[in-house]
């Protein structure tokens, strides 16, 4: 899976999240089919206008649970995936990339699933933190969802 | 020993990182027990876990001198 997975967490004020660049990554000639998912900063939550979100992470220990994310996903829908991931850190306006996953994969069923793997156990699993600013002014932590001990390998 | 604590999240109410001193086989649960009275966290901490940059850690895990570890609130990446 080495090979064919990229994660990184990246700050955005040095370099932003770029799809073309996930896309670029996963799209190889065996690969009849690309699924992407980009996770981005929406004006409302919960009734609450939203300005921007920061986010905060712990990236080592992220990137290795990126990359054990990856390994599962490729053990349950295919050694032939190509899988990049890449979360952003830094404040994000509305509208903006705040995670991009991107899957190749010889047919459009392992990408799909794959791709919704991972997803799903990003936000379960990944040492990452949203501050929510508000428009009102205020700014909260978003009540996120408690880790597992040994979170890896799953 | 000392130990590190690096803070994210809704920890950097207490700085980047805090310093503690710890007896030699201290537990992660020690570890916990004197973050909580330096700092007072509250609630937060009992739904906290530590980890370093490879795994969540167990309770019952024994630090290292010098040990560099990270407290994880509840996560909401994505």
């Amino acid at each position: 899976m080495a090979n064919n997975a990229f994660v990184d967490v990246w700050d955005i004020s040095v370099r932003p999240l770029d799809p073309g660049h996930a896309r670029a990554f996963v799209s190889k000639p065996q690969n009849g089919a690309v699924v992407s998912f980009i996770g981005q900063v929406r004006a409302v939550d919960q009734g609450r206008s939203v300005e921007a979100i920061t986010f905060d992470a712990f990236a080592p220990l992220c990137i290795t649970i990126f990359r054990a994310i990856c390994a599962e996903a490729s053990e349950r829908y295919g050694r032939d995936l190509s899988v990049y991931v890449v979360h952003a850190t830094g404040r994000l306006e509305v509208g903006g990339n705040a995670v991009i996953i991107a899957v190749g994969a010889p047919h459009r069923e392992e990408a799909f699933s794959a791709c919704r793997y991972i997803i799903d156990e990003i936000k379960d699993r990944a040492p990452v933190w949203k501050l929510e600013h508000f428009t009102d002014g205020e700014m909260t932590w978003v009540a996120g969802k408690e880790v597992r001990t040994r979170c890896l390998p799953r | 020993m000392k130990v590190t604590v690096m803070l994210f999240g809704p920890f950097r109410v207490f700085g980047d990182e805090q310093h503690f001193d710890l007896p030699e086989g201290a537990k992660v649960a020690d570890l916990r027990r004197v973050f909580n009275e330096a700092c007072h966290v509250g609630p937060l901490l009992n739904v906290s876990r530590f980890a370093d940059e490879n795994q969540v850690l167990s309770e019952n895990a024994i630090l290292q001198p010098r040990a560099k570890l990270a407290v994880i609130a509840p996560v909401s990446g994505g």
